[in-house]
């Protein structure tokens, strides 16, 4: 009797333990680091330092084929316009700038495959805050971009971006000298100056 | 009098439209239920059949612009009723894999999925079972394949497809390498028996560059041996280059597990091969047979037959015939066959355009039928301005014209062809109702398409009206027998199901049944057909 309650009990065992082992060979095929599950990009421009912005980028999913991407970056003490942009009319020089901050907001379309990976579309909202001895300036761009993101190896991303779209100024006088006869209670000013060609080059960091 | 005319008017009418209402007495219908679906849902195919009934595959399309699909399956019982309706939840763990494909093979449901692991970069091919009573997975999923896509993103991770055996004992899974620009095209093959189990695999490099080698098609014989037929370009991938054909049809063949490889060049001298579909017969023969043209023309003027010998690599038969002005012209109006006969005289070639060859079908006498259709698409581009806004508007037209039927005998010779008068022209759907399904019953050939009534009553060099989608639209039932003559009579008209058929995804499932599926709207319908 105890021989036979032996042999069943083992034959139990076995049976658990080779439907543990054929498990985990399978799991062993899913097991992607959840990069396949990624939902958050976190990157760096490699391109915006030469214009004097170093933004960080957060890029979140939100379904299959939409994210939000924000940005929020330091505008160092210096200025280089964008490597490609068309002002028209007078260009405000901003010389000897403070610091300050710029901002981005990048819905995008991820049209070819699954989100945030491949060929993608969407607005881009980019705000610029320059402030100045006797005046603040803020430059608003806004672009339709296309771009391409890929993941390298692990968990590397690199994402390649242009577009193509409108820039806004806004300046805010702080000094009344600086206003050149204008209305002084009317010290803010805020007009077109031109099309803006946006290109950025992005690494990341898939989570 | 007068009124003697009106009476005998009325009834030649009525005489006229019941000849018209009459459907026909060849084949038995059983008809499904009507049933509410979404719009955005249509049948994706037929996956299985046993003595229970049917198992189908649906898709929906979901989100924007419908880009995803949900993916259900359904049985319905030998009376087409449904009886059960479950969604293929293909996720193992949170990690969504991709549909592949399903088989039904020895009894059993197979559904095969991938998943691409990002971390690995290899791509993954999976196998599991369905329960026939739930439609649900079983526990008993295993890897099968895989394609390693190192160094390339997620777009170029290869692709798994499938082959099964005459017989239906082997199972081929195959895939292209990832794409590599300069490198020689890499194919992979996995063997099967039809419960899955393995019987070889090999990735085999051949000689060729990938930017100028094109896999046509795939077979596996009864045995296990894998024949390969392949387009090679001579400068780039195109099938013109400086307005001269730029290709040659190679056939490869892997047997012995993959020990033993062959390699067929296709000629026939001074005729261009332009279309090609070959079969393995019993002696393990290789059937090709398709369309020739002249050199520097870009139609065909002829059918050609050659049958190969599997292991003597030998041509052991060869025909090819032109096409014979009674053909070219059988669908044509007293009109157009002028025109066309006026060109004969001046000497010029008359040609037919557009031809793309459909299926190759075996005779136990050692012959074969070659079936085409005449298949184009013409994109119109109209701008318009309206209020000083202009618009442009893109439509595409998609043309699925005449059926072509070529009978060779086991020498090759041609003993007949004949060409079925269709004319299906629709707009931005891809042909969703267009085209044909065919049901080999003994020596007959079925066709069954969506036609306009008035074709019910054809005759020679009359015009072809093209298929309507609307009310008025019939199915027909086109038979063809083994002398090559053609009878075409009303299957069911569209008003009276509810429903207009969806050739492209309906299915012969046994000797002398097939079965149909339409949808409208948001009714969906199922029907079989049996053959007397």
């Amino acid at each position: 009797m105890f021989q036979r309650i032996l042999i069943f009990t083992l034959l139990i065992v076995r049976l658990s333990l080779s439907n543990l082992l054929a498990q985990d060979d399978i799991d062993q095929y899913f097991d992607d680091g959840k990069i396949g599950n990624a939902k958050n990009v976190f990157k760096i421009n490699v391109i915006s330092p030469i214009v004097g912005d170093l933004p960080i980028y957060f890029e979140r999913v939100f379904s299959d084929k939409v994210t939000l991407e924000v940005g929020l970056g330091v505008l160092l003490p210096f200025y280089n316009g964008d490597i490609f942009e068309i002002l028209d009319g007078e260009e405000l020089e901003i010389q000897n700038p403070q610091f300050g901050f710029s901002i981005y907001v990048h819905p995008k379309f991820y049209w070819q495959s699954q989100s945030p990976e491949l060929n993608y579309s969407g607005i881009q909202y980019r705000r610029r805050h320059y402030n100045l001895t006797d005046r603040a300036v803020v430059y608003n761009d806004i672009s339709f971009n296309y771009g391409l993101q890929v993941l390298l190896v692990h968990r590397i991303a690199f994402d390649y971006n242009l577009g193509v779209g409108f820039r806004f100024r806004t300046v805010t006088y702080t000094s009344p000298s600086s206003m050149y006869g204008s209305n002084l209670d009317e010290n803010t000013k805020m007009e077109i100056i031109g099309l803006v060609v946006p290109w950025t080059i992005r690494i990341g960091f898939v989570l | 009098m007068k009124r003697t005319i009106i009476i005998t008017s009325i009834l030649t009418i009525l005489a006229f439209y019941s000849n018209a209402q009459e459907t026909t007495k060849k084949v038995d219908i059983l008809w499904g239920a009507e049933e509410k679906a979404s719009r955005r849902s249509t049948l994706a195919g037929l996956i299985g059949h046993d003595k229970t009934g049917i198992y189908v595959l649906k898709k929906q399309r979901k989100g924007l612009y419908g880009m995803g699909s949900i993916a259900t399956i359904e049985h319905y019982d030998t009376k087409l009723k449904k009886t059960k309706s479950v969604v293929l939840d293909l996720e193992y763990k949170g990690k969504d894999r991709e549909y592949e494909g399903s088989f039904h093979l020895n009894e059993n449901l197979y559904i095969y999925s991938s998943f691409r692991n990002q971390r690995l970069k290899i791509n993954f091919l999976f196998v599991q079972t369905l329960n026939k009573e739930t439609l649900q997975l079983n526990n008993d999923i295993q890897k099968i394949a895989e394609i390693n896509y190192e160094n390339k993103n997620k777009l170029n991770a290869g692709r798994f497809s499938f082959k099964i055996s005459r017989d239906s004992t082997k199972v081929l899974v195959h895939y292209h390498m990832p794409h590599d620009k300069g490198a020689k095209e890499k194919l992979g093959f996995h063997v099967y028996d039809n419960e899955m189990k393995p019987i070889w695999n090999k990735v085999v490099t051949l000689p060729y560059l990938e930017e100028l080698f094109n896999t046509m098609d795939y077979e596996i014989s009864n045995t296990g041996d894998i024949y390969v037929l392949g387009r090679i370009y001579k400068e780039k991938q195109k099938l013109f280059f400086y307005g001269k054909r730029n290709f040659n049809y190679h056939i490869l063949s892997y047997s012995n597990t993959g020990s033993v490889v062959r390699e067929y060049p296709v000629k026939i001298e001074g005729k261009f091969l332009t279309d090609m579909q070959i079969a393995i017969n019993r002696d393990r023969d290789i059937i090709c047979a398709g369309f020739y043209s002249d050199e520097g023309t870009t139609s065909i003027n002829g059918s050609y037959f050659l049958k190969i010998g599997g292991v003597s690599k030998e041509i052991m038969a060869k025909n090819f015939k032109e096409f014979g002005m009674d053909f070219i012209t059988q669908t044509m109006t007293e009109k157009q066959k002028k025109k066309t006969n006026k060109k004969v005289d001046k000497g010029k070639s008359v040609e037919m355009y557009e031809y793309d060859l459909n299926n190759i079908i075996l005779k136990d006498d050692g012959g074969a039928m070659l079936i085409g259709q005449q298949f184009y698409i013409k994109v119109h581009t109209t701008t318009s301005t309206v209020n000083g806004q202009t618009t442009t508007t893109t439509t595409y037209y998609y043309y699925f014209n005449d059926i072509i039927v070529i009978n060779f005998s086991a020498a090759g010779e041609v003993l007949w062809t004949e060409k079925i008068a269709k004319r299906q022209v629709t707009t931005n759907d891809g042909g969703f109702w267009s085209s044909y399904v065919l049901s080999v019953v003994g020596d007959k050939l079925f066709f069954v398409f969506n036609d306009n009534p008035k074709n019910l009553f054809l005759k020679p060099g009359d015009r072809v009206e093209s298929f309507r989608r609307g009310k008025g639209s019939i199915a027909v039932l086109v038979e063809l027998d083994n002398e090559g003559n053609q009878t075409r009579e009303a299957l069911y008209r569209a008003s009276e199901a509810g429903i207009l058929a969806r050739p492209m995804v309906c299915t012969q499932i046994s000797k002398n049944e097939m079965i149909l599926f339409g949808q409208k709207k948001k009714i969906h319908r199922f029907s079989k057909i049996t053959f007397k």
